[in-house]
């Protein structure tokens, strides 16, 4: 296959085994491990979405699951993204949000009509006259959204979910995260590692470059497999930090809860795009993403690149891709001119480094074909360079979102970065999430984590303490960074890849008066599209500070919410178990012949014979029902009589054993909660009724007026246990042998009796229409 | 909501397996007058802070206990039994009036 680098150990994909599948309609071929996106990028496609708004192509960018650019249909399912979903033999790929091709989307008219589509533009164009917003309302459903359900009900495959259970859960298995959890595991706690890759290194995993570094890494990876008291939740992602240290994981299809004492955050770093015209063009690359396509797929991301730096990641990223073959056109570094190993082994490969440069803008149609670079501020001639491929490596900002679910607050350190701070109660955070840098400082970060978190278990001893209080303390040394928006204008310099809200979109917010950074999230819907804010959170916030005149500080962060990563609906719903409930008669309806329908949990006879049959039954004969479903409550005490007039607003103390009364209740406001009939068994036990659906409020209303345990008497719930049956027609009243016990009771339906009919078993088949069979 | 109750009777449990019985309130002698009932009925102090609540063990032993939280963090500082004399009540066979 084209673009295919030689076979490399690090590599996931098997070379021996190709799968084929099918993309647009036609057929693709992958190798066992490939994603959808990286075996589709390495058979040239470039184009694998169209924008929300302006129908834009756009490809990959991050290559790891969180900007939504490579979102397809997979099977039917909506959403789904290419760049992290394993191929499977014969799936059928295709596009959405563009018709009639991806190549050729006749929505794409929307890119050149920009001016007249301003952000809030349906809130201003459509009021107007206020009758017709039904009609827009119509017209506008069809253009909205992304993704298409095909109804309701559909089989989409079961979920599962599991309730797991830790001491310490450490999410994300890089360098911090495999280093905590080794080390409370080794203090004796209890640990789960979860980690969203088919294999453990985090991001050390595609090479580190310091040292050692990919030995120290796989050390730790074997150290990880070895320890038994350490259990890996492997590809799974951690969807939300909830109370009580509650993480919502997405494994495959199975939902796992997972509660611990502890919790490590080692999420690392993650980085996002920079601002500047036609930012979004296929072509245009996030530094991980073309590593993550050459180190795990031996995917080449171009032929000619154009690498883009603030730090000195862009840099490495440029002597992986000369490795790999690709020409690096330049390096605009944004930092000024200096020296280090890193430019030194460019200036080997002859690469041009241009300091204190950055990208004005790229050109191209549906691709990138060039760059064009300029001075970071004011000043110099800008040069156009062909090229196929722009690398970013200019904004990195810690993954924090899951610290923000669990209420932790961004500050801006002195790199620049927005750092987690004020962490909850057992909530813990490692590695370079904390503003940590270089292999040896994340292990280092992580030990002490994992130490602090078993200690604060009480596992561990005096030794541990000894060992915990001779580690250096973590220092923060994330290098500065340089803004993210390149000087210049434009109508298409877009902030948010998801809604497609531009720099001009979120000035005119601005000037509109939504000044505050949490106005300009609702009102341009910045942030809240599918990536969550992962690609403009940083941003939105250096737009709306630049706008304002304000600083970052005071600017403020938007609040991050669950889920951090796209979830199924059908994962949150799964497995949630209904008990069947049956009546103690429920064999002999079915012995019976009956019909069975439900009703709530219940099992319940629908009809035996025919419905004609049963009503002609109960007008001329006799007809029965069973009513096991009722509730029952047997309530007993000394205090028992007394109770029930207190709660309710008829008398029950001056019945006489034996007798029976119509009970309603009320609540203290005097609305009816329930009625049925009570039973006097004896002078300190009552048989109470209830309706099928109120038993269990019921059971808790007695439960609470006996909570405080003054009165003298205690409720049993006897719904399942007791059968019941009414008996309806001109000969429901028992006559001759037609019952054992003959009422004394002049009026039956008050009248209760001990024991079952039929020699004391409860054996009332239900009946209307059973006449024949029916024995009382 | 995810965070951890403490049943009086089982211990920690996950706050799903219990039933919500609002903030505690001091039920109105019977005869009070109409405001007293009108406050105890429909309005309720709605609490930004820690209150004193009802709490039911729905999937669990079924008992009623009370519990202290702070509504903004749910955070839960202690769960008790109440105690007879904790929840006055009127005396057992008294009818209210009407």
């Amino acid at each position: 296959m084209a673009n295919r680098l030689p076979a490399h150990p690090a590599h996931r994909i098997d070379r021996s085994r190709t799968i084929a599948f099918e993309f647009t309609g036609r057929s693709y071929e992958a190798f066992e491990g490939d994603t959808i996106g990286s075996a589709l990028y390495a058979a040239g496609v470039r184009i694998f979405s169209r924008s929300f708004k302006y129908h834009r192509p756009r490809g990959l960018l991050c290559c790891a699951g969180r900007c939504p650019n490579c979102l397809v249909n997979v099977d039917g399912v909506p959403n789904v993204r290419a760049c992290v979903e394993p191929v499977r033999p014969g799936m059928r790929v295709r596009p959405q949000h563009a018709w009639p091709s991806l190549e050729w989307d006749v929505m794409r008219v929307f890119d050149r009509l920009d001016r007249f589509l301003p952000v809030g533009f349906y809130y201003k164009t459509f009021i107007h006259p206020r009758a017709l917003w039904p009609t827009y309302e119509r017209v506008l459903r069809t253009f909205a959204g992304l993704g298409q359900l095909h109804g309701f009900g559909e089989p989409e495959g079961e979920y599962d979910r599991e309730h797991a259970f830790a001491d310490v859960a450490v999410v994300g298995g890089g360098g911090a995260g495999m280093a905590a959890a080794l080390e409370a595991a080794r203090a004796g706690a209890d640990v789960v590692l979860v980690d969203d890759q088919p294999r453990l290194g985090g991001r050390w995993a595609l090479g580190a470059r310091d040292g050692d570094g990919t030995a120290t890494v796989a050390a730790l990876i074997q150290e990880v497999a070895r320890d038994s008291r350490l259990r890996v939740l492997g590809e799974a992602t951690v969807f939300g930090l909830y109370e009580s240290q509650m993480l919502g994981v997405l494994q495959g299809r199975r939902f796992v809860k997972l509660r611990a004492d502890r919790v490590i955050v080692a999420t690392g770093n993650s980085d996002y795009p920079m601002v500047f015209e036609n930012n979004d063009l296929p072509g245009v690359m996030l530094a991980s993403g073309a590593a993550r396509l050459l180190a795990l797929y031996g995917v080449q991301p171009g032929k000619r690149a154009v690498v883009v730096a603030s730090c000195d990641e862009g840099l490495e990223t440029a002597l992986d891709l000369v490795a790999s073959g690709t020409e690096v056109i330049a390096v605009a570094d944004a930092r000024a001119a200096h020296a280090s190993p890193l430019t030194a082994a460019l200036e080997a490969d002859k690469i041009p480094l241009m300091a204190a440069s950055t990208i004005l803008r790229a050109n191209g149609g549906a691709e990138v074909e060039s760059a064009v670079l300029g001075a970071v501020g004011d000043g110099g001639r800008p040069r156009t360079l062909s090229c196929d491929l722009i690398v970013l490596a200019t904004g990195m900002e810690p993954a924090a979102s899951l610290l923000g679910h669990a209420g932790a607050r961004l500050h801006v350190a002195d790199s620049g970065r927005l750092l987690p701070t004020s962490l909850p109660a057992g909530v813990l955070m490692a590695g370079e999430i904390a503003g940590v840098s270089s292999l040896a400082n994340v292990i280092a970060s992580g030990r002490r984590a994992g130490i602090e978190a078993a200690l604060g278990l009480g596992c561990g001893d005096a030794a541990l303490h000894a060992r915990l209080d001779a580690m250096p303390a973590a220092t923060s040394s994330a290098a500065g960074a340089a803004s993210n928006l390149a000087p210049g204008e434009g109508a298409k310099r877009f902030v948010c890849l998801c809604e497609d809200v531009t720099e001009k979109d979120v000035r005119q917010a601005v000037a509109e008066g939504f000044d505050s950074i949490e106005l300009v999230k609702r009102y341009t819907t910045v942030t809240m599209g599918p990536c969550q804010g992962k690609m403009c959170h940083r941003l939105s916030i250096d737009l709306c500070a630049a706008a304002t005149g304000r600083t970052v500080e005071e600017t403020g962060t938007t609040t991050a919410r669950p889920p951090a990563q796209p979830v199924p609906l059908g994962a949150l719903a799964a497995c949630i178990h209904e008990p069947i409930k049956r009546t103690p008669m429920h064999h002999l309806n079915e012995a019976a012949g009956a019909r069975m329908m439900d009703m709530g949990a219940w099992r319940r006879p629908l009809v035996y014979t025919t419905v004609d049959e049963e009503c002609r039954a109960v007008r001329e004969a006799v007809g029965l029902i069973d009513v096991g479903t009722l509730g029952k409550l047997d309530l007993k005490g000394r205090d028992a009589a007394a109770f029930l007039d207190w709660l309710h607003p008829n008398r029950f103390s001056d019945m006489a054993p034996g007798r029976a009364r119509y009970r309603l209740m009320c609540d203290d406001a005097g609305i009816v909660l329930d009625d049925g009939v009570v039973v006097r068994r004896a002078d300190d036990q009552f048989l109470i009724t209830t309706a099928t659906g109120t038993i269990d409020a019921m059971e808790q209303w007695f439960e609470w007026w006996l909570a405080s345990g003054e009165r003298c008497a205690h409720l049993a719930n006897m719904t399942g246990a007791l059968a019941a049956v009414n008996v309806a027609g001109p000969r429901a009243r028992p006559t001759g042998a037609a019952h054992r016990h003959r009422p004394r009771a002049r009026r039956l339906h008050v009248h209760g009796r001990e024991g079952g009919a039929s020699g004391g078993r409860a054996e009332h088949p239900r009946a209307a229409g059973l006449r024949g069979r029916a024995r009382l | 909501v995810a965070f951890l109750l403490s049943c009086p009777h089982c211990g920690p449990r996950d706050v799903y397996e219990f039933r919500w019985g609002g903030e505690r309130s001091q039920r109105p002698a019977p005869g009070s007058d109409d405001g007293a009932w009108t406050r105890y009925l429909y309005l309720r102090r709605n609490e930004a802070g820690t209150q004193q609540e009802w709490w039911y063990h729905r999937s669990g032993c079924r008992r009623w206990f009370l519990g202290v939280r702070d509504t903004r963090s749910n955070e839960v500082m202690e769960t008790f039994w109440p105690r007879p004399a904790a929840v006055p009540r009127a005396p057992v066979g008294e009818k209210p009036q009407a």
